[in-house]
């Protein structure tokens, strides 16, 4: 045996990852340095001649980076918005108060069985939950959520928002066919009719607001609306956004409309041979398809991120001097320093004897974190208006996120006859008709 | 009349519970009277008030002679002082030891006694009915009672106008049968109901809540026997006879492996070697190995403690009681650890089942012997043993758990090398115990 | 239409609104101990020892003592004493066919249920009669009924029960507890004395002996067997140990040759 050979089994197992990754480490961070140095400065160049490109880039990565957490934070919020409407709390051991909860659902998901029924025609059998999960991340791309934050600014925002919603339909026929199972076929089938019935009068709808705007990019409809909250379009378009709101929620396979997905109906339906991530995904795009649909809700009738009035700031930090980069970083590390100090003995003299020093230290660390986040995000708000409007954006879609959670925990489901019935029978001819009337008033207010 | 013989005692010894005389017809009430019955009831319902009475009783030092040993004036003072408009005497006539006589010999030849004492029972607490309690087997006491109370009833000393006074006290006899667990006594007031007879939990006691909720005050016949003695004699003379703590006589029947076995009245506070040789001593040529006192439930006390006063404390001291009053004698033929495995099995069988400790525990423990007749314990068994009986004594509901742990307790206290050569050295020196058995000559 | 649409839809969301700020009904186990009453049994289920015995003595005390009367009982008790045949099976999950004969009025094949053949009901019917209906003195009323049948037959029992409006439970209840009571046919019965003279005699070996010798137990009344069951008292004057065959003391037999006669007496046929 070589000399390796006998050290390397002599050895304890965390010696040998020891062995693996320092010598692993440091050639990657010399080989970091060096790229940096090397190739740094005609990347920077390159990037800098195509902003554009670089714009997009980070766009799409933010989108799907954002879309996952998201689809976490709906998650946790049914669980434990509903469980509070049934008298009782929901998870609440998992992290506090049960936060982690979702995270582990996701690693639950991700551990599944990777199968495919034999059969199944694996290319498509593979790529449905692929389609269903980008078309609802790709309509994220045109939504605003900020002035001067979002994706792409196409001058048919709306048109291409319903377009990537219909592509879902293909996602979920794609995955009922190539299940090879009957029932997976018609459940697939039937999720299909309902969200294609639904999409004329969600459109139709939308037509209205269109009218209103005179555009279809959704950035102006949103700036169309600014002022004061009387200037959204709820209070011109009321009988489009309930037809509206009704429309999202059977596009969104949502309760009343869940019956595609409801565990008494056909299994799982179109997803009753997936297990694992591939589930995970239609699971993943239906919470972000909640998002999506109160983020539209919000945008085409709640004015997106203006705010109900108008801030009387006399403040404006955009000019805030943040040059003097050292001068910055000190008065972080004097007020992190000094408050984790302070807040430590403040926790001593009145938590008791039972916080010994440490302890104390790191919950003092965390309430400086806390305050300081606080002033950061307060001065944000002041000064940046992209903050704002972040905000205002985020509170009114959570809030609609919040309406179709309540109503999950309060309706009972329709029967598949009565869905159809009420989209062809009630939706259309009522939307159609807010359509007209719509028009005709515009046409006589322009006179 | 009941087989049994009836042993000669010393004359100094008092007679106070069996007639010095015994006659033919013992529900003869002239002759009855002649000697002197109902004379103290006369006395107490004439001269006397309840108080008085019960203060007569409390001095004379008498205790229930149903192996409890409770002091009898403090039950009446408890019984009077309740407030109902009916109470009750129920006589507790039945004897739950199956080879016990004593208390029919009683019956059948001093009615008279027991009656009279237990109607100025009725009188001072208040009662207006008398319960006799027999074994349905005593056919002979049943008789002997209904005609001494239907004699009673005709001349006026029970019934409605009690000596022409405004007082009723009526008497009856009701036999029982089924259940050795009638002796306790909540089960039998529950037997006279005509209910499932499982003990009650204590208090309230009988003396405040008993036979269809009212007040009783339940006896065994040989108290209500001492009663008219304290009465007529005054509660001195009473004090008196036997020990200090424990006065006053109780019939013992004396059996096995004597001479001549039968009943006598024994003053309490004797110590057993007189009483065994009132039986004629240990029958020839064995030897005395062990007596067992207070019936299938009694502890084994070693041929040592013969010298033991027969009174309540000292037997408890030892780890037996007065019991039924059965004293067995217990020669070398027989195997301890055999007759007390055999004992507990049928204080186990016989148990009603109401609480856990008796029902399960002393199955338990009846297999425990089972396995010490065997050889075959299982680890340390005698630990268990004595720990699964203080459990059973703590947490019990009536005695009859209490008393059925004292055959196996008193083996392990006083014979425990014989429970050794079982259990260590797998033989029997009495050559009893089947798989353990060895031949006799030259045994271990 | 004399509704307004949607209003059902607002009246269920404002609900489930109030319900969200409402307190809630979760106990957090164990940080909180649940409010228990202090005899508080959870969840009752019957045991078995180790011996793969039910601990339940079929003794009907929790069948009487239950004020909604959902408890009922089938099979033997723990001493093999008796064979309680009244009460629904169902309610303990026992798959009894018989149950369902029994109630279509059918014969049954089983020959426990034989009982269920038409007693003449005359006796009973004057005993009531002449007790007024009383069920309280229980015990006195079913000694009478076994002097005029000789046992207790379970069709009586359920007669009593109904006509009197005593719970069966307390029926059975206090049947099983006085041993002079029984529910079969007497047959051939041998009875050995248990007290502390004939138990130092042998009596204990004698009782294991004949157990043995006729297949069964002391108690236990086997049909068409010999039935063993222990004496309530000693007869005065007999010798120990003491064994009776209906009533007459047997004194030809010892500890030793208990086991062989035990067999003669199983071995000839029922009488």
């Amino acid at each position: 045996m070589s000399f390796a050979t006998r050290t390397w089994t002599r050895m304890s197992i965390p010696e040998r990852l020891l062995a693996i990754f320092v010598p692993l480490a440091v050639v990657l961070a010399i080989a970091t340095v060096l790229a940096i140095v090397l190739l740094g400065p005609p990347l920077l160049d390159f990037l800098g001649a195509n902003l554009p490109l670089v714009r997009f880039l980070v766009a799409v990565t933010a989108i799907l980076l954002m879309t996952v957490p998201t689809a976490f934070v709906i998650i946790y919020m049914e669980l434990k918005v509903i469980a509070r409407m049934n008298l009782r709390i929901g998870p609440n051991r998992v992290g506090p108060w049960g936060a982690a909860m979702s995270l582990i659902h996701g690693f639950k998901v991700l551990s599944k069985e990777d199968f495919a029924p034999t059969g199944a025609d694996l290319p498509v059998f593979t790529l449905a939950p692929v389609v269903t999960y980008m078309a609802s991340v790709m309509t994220l791309l045109v939504i605003p959520f900020a002035p001067g934050l979002f994706g792409q600014d196409l001058n048919i925002g709306v048109l291409f928002f319903f377009a990537m919603g219909g592509m879902s339909v293909l996602g979920l026929l794609m995955a009922g066919w190539s299940s090879f199972n009957k029932y997976s076929l018609l459940g697939g089938l039937r999720s299909a009719a309902q969200i294609i019935s639904y999409e004329i009068p969600l459109t139709l709808s939308a037509v209205g607001v269109v009218i209103l705007a005179g555009t279809m990019s959704m950035n102006h409809i949103v700036l169309s609306q600014s002022g004061s909250a009387l200037d959204w379009f709820i209070f011109k378009q009321p009988l489009a956004a309930l037809i509206f709101f009704i429309a999202a929620t059977a596009e969104a396979n949502r309760t009343p409309f869940d019956m595609t997905e409801a565990d008494s109906e056909l299994v799982a339906g179109f997803a009753t041979e997936y297990s694992g991530m591939r589930f995970g995904f239609f699971f993943f795009a239906e919470y972000v398809n909640v998002f999506i649909v109160s983020a539209l809700i919000t945008t085409l009738f709640f004015g997106g991120w203006t705010a109900p009035f108008n801030w009387p700031w006399p403040y404006n930090l955009n000019g805030l001097d943040l040059s003097n980069g050292t001068l910055w970083i000190g008065i972080a590390f004097l007020v992190f320093v000094l408050g984790t100090d302070v807040l430590a003995l403040l926790v001593r003299f009145f938590g008791g004897r039972s916080w010994n020093m440490p302890s104390a230290m790191v919950l003092g660390f965390i309430f400086t974190l806390v305050a300081v986040v606080g002033v950061v995000g307060l001065a944000g708000f002041i000064a940046f208006d992209w903050i704002q409007g972040l905000f205002w954006f985020m509170v009114k879609t959570y809030a609609f996120v919040f309406v179709f959670v309540w109503m999950r925990g309060t309706l009972p489901r329709v029967r598949v006859d009565q869905l159809m019935s009420f989209a062809w029978k009630w939706l259309l001819p009522a939307s159609l008709l807010n359509l007209f009337v719509t028009a005709a008033a515009v046409v006589l207010l322009s006179q | 009349m009941t087989n049994v013989k009836v042993l000669e005692t010393p004359v100094r010894w008092h007679r106070i519970l069996l007639p010095a005389n015994p006659t033919a017809k013992p529900a003869d009430l002239d002759a009855a009277l002649k000697a002197g019955a109902w004379a103290a009831f006369t006395r107490a319902v004439g001269d006397m008030s309840a108080a008085a009475i019960v203060g007569a009783v409390a001095r004379s030092g008498l205790r229930g002679r149903g192996s409890a040993g409770f002091p009898t004036g403090e039950k009446w003072r408890a019984c009077a002082l309740a407030k109902s408009d009916r109470r009750y005497v129920v006589v507790n006539a039945y004897q739950s030891d199956p080879a016990v006589l004593s208390d029919r010999v009683l019956l059948e030849t001093n009615p008279y006694a027991v009656l009279e004492g237990a109607a100025i029972a009725a009188f001072t607490v208040g009662a207006s009915e008398i319960i006799v309690a027999v074994r349905a087997e005593a056919t002979d006491a049943i008789r002997v009672m209904e005609e001494a109370i239907a004699a009673s009833e005709q001349r006026g000393f029970l019934g409605a106008e009690i000596l022409g006074k405004k007082l009723e006290i009526t008497a009856s006899v009701k036999p029982l049968a089924g259940s050795y667990m009638l002796g306790e006594e909540t089960v039998l007031l529950k037997g006279i109901e005509g209910r499932r007879g499982q003990p009650e939990q204590q208090p309230p006691h009988p003396a405040t809540r008993g036979l269809f909720g009212k007040p009783t005050l339940v006896h065994h016949p040989q108290t209500f026997a001492a009663i008219p003695t304290i009465i007529a004699d005054g509660p001195g003379g009473f004090a008196a006879i036997g020990s200090k703590a424990s006065p006053g006589t109780v019939l013992v029947q004396l059996s096995g492996s004597v001479a001549q076995p039968g009943i006598a009245e024994v003053p309490l506070g004797t110590p057993l070697r007189e009483i065994v040789d009132l039986a004629g001593g240990i029958l020839s040529p064995h030897t005395l190995k062990a007596l067992l006192v207070g019936g299938p439930s009694g502890g084994i006390l070693p041929a040592e403690a013969i010298g033991t006063a027969y009174e309540y404390d000292a037997l408890d001291k030892a780890g037996a009681h007065i019991g039924s009053g059965s004293i067995v004698v217990v020669d070398e033929r027989s195997c301890v650890v055999d007759l007390a495995a055999v004992l507990t099995r049928f204080c186990a069988d016989e148990a009603c089942g109401k609480t856990i400790p008796c029902r399960i525990g002393l199955r338990r423990m009846a297999e425990i012997g089972a396995r010490f007749c065997d050889g075959q314990p299982r680890g340390d068994e005698i630990t268990r043993l004595t720990d699964l009986s203080a459990d059973i004594v703590a947490s019990r509901l009536c005695d009859h758990e209490r008393r059925s742990t004292l055959p196996l307790l008193s083996v392990v206290r006083y014979f425990r090398d014989e429970l050794d050569a079982h259990i260590v050295r797998n033989t029997c020196p009495a050559g009893v115990c089947q798989s353990l058995a060895r031949p006799r000559a030259g045994a271990v | 239409m004399n509704y307004v649409p949607g209003l059902g839809i607002a009246k269920g969301m404002a609900l489930t609104l109030r319900r969200f700020f409402a307190p809630k009904a979760t106990i957090q186990y164990p940080e909180t101990a649940p409010d228990q009453a202090v005899r508080f049994r959870g969840r009752l289920q019957l045991l078995y020892d180790e011996l793969g015995n039910v601990k339940c003595e079929t003794c009907f005390q929790c069948a009487q003592a239950c004020p909604v009367e959902c408890i009922d009982m089938g099979g033997h008790d723990t001493k093999n004493r008796f064979y309680t045949h009244w009460g629904p099976a169902e309610t303990y999950a026992e798959r009894r066919e018989e149950s369902a004969l029994r109630r279509s009025g059918r014969p049954v094949p089983d020959p426990e249920y034989i009982h269920f053949d038409p007693i003449d009901m005359v006796a009973a019917e004057e005993i009531l009669e002449a007790r007024d209906y009383d069920p309280r003195p229980m015990v006195g009323l079913l000694e009478e009924i076994q002097r005029a049948y000789g046992y207790l037959p379970v069709a009586v029992i359920k007669h009593v029960s109904h006509v009197t409006g005593a719970p069966y439970a307390l029926v059975y209840g206090t049947a099983t507890y006085y041993r002079h009571l029984r529910f079969e046919k007497p047959g051939r019965t041998v009875a050995v004395c248990r007290c502390t003279g004939c138990l130092i005699a042998g009596g204990g070996r004698i009782a294991k002996d004949l157990a043995a010798a006729l297949h069964t137990e002391i108690g236990q009344s086997p049909a068409g067997k010999v039935a063993l069951e222990e004496l309530p008292a000693h007869i005065p004057g007999a010798a120990s140990p003491l064994v009776t065959l209906n009533g007459k003391p047997q004194p030809n037999v010892t500890a030793a040759g208990a086991a062989a006669w035990g067999r003669s007496l199983a071995g000839k046929t029922v009488a």
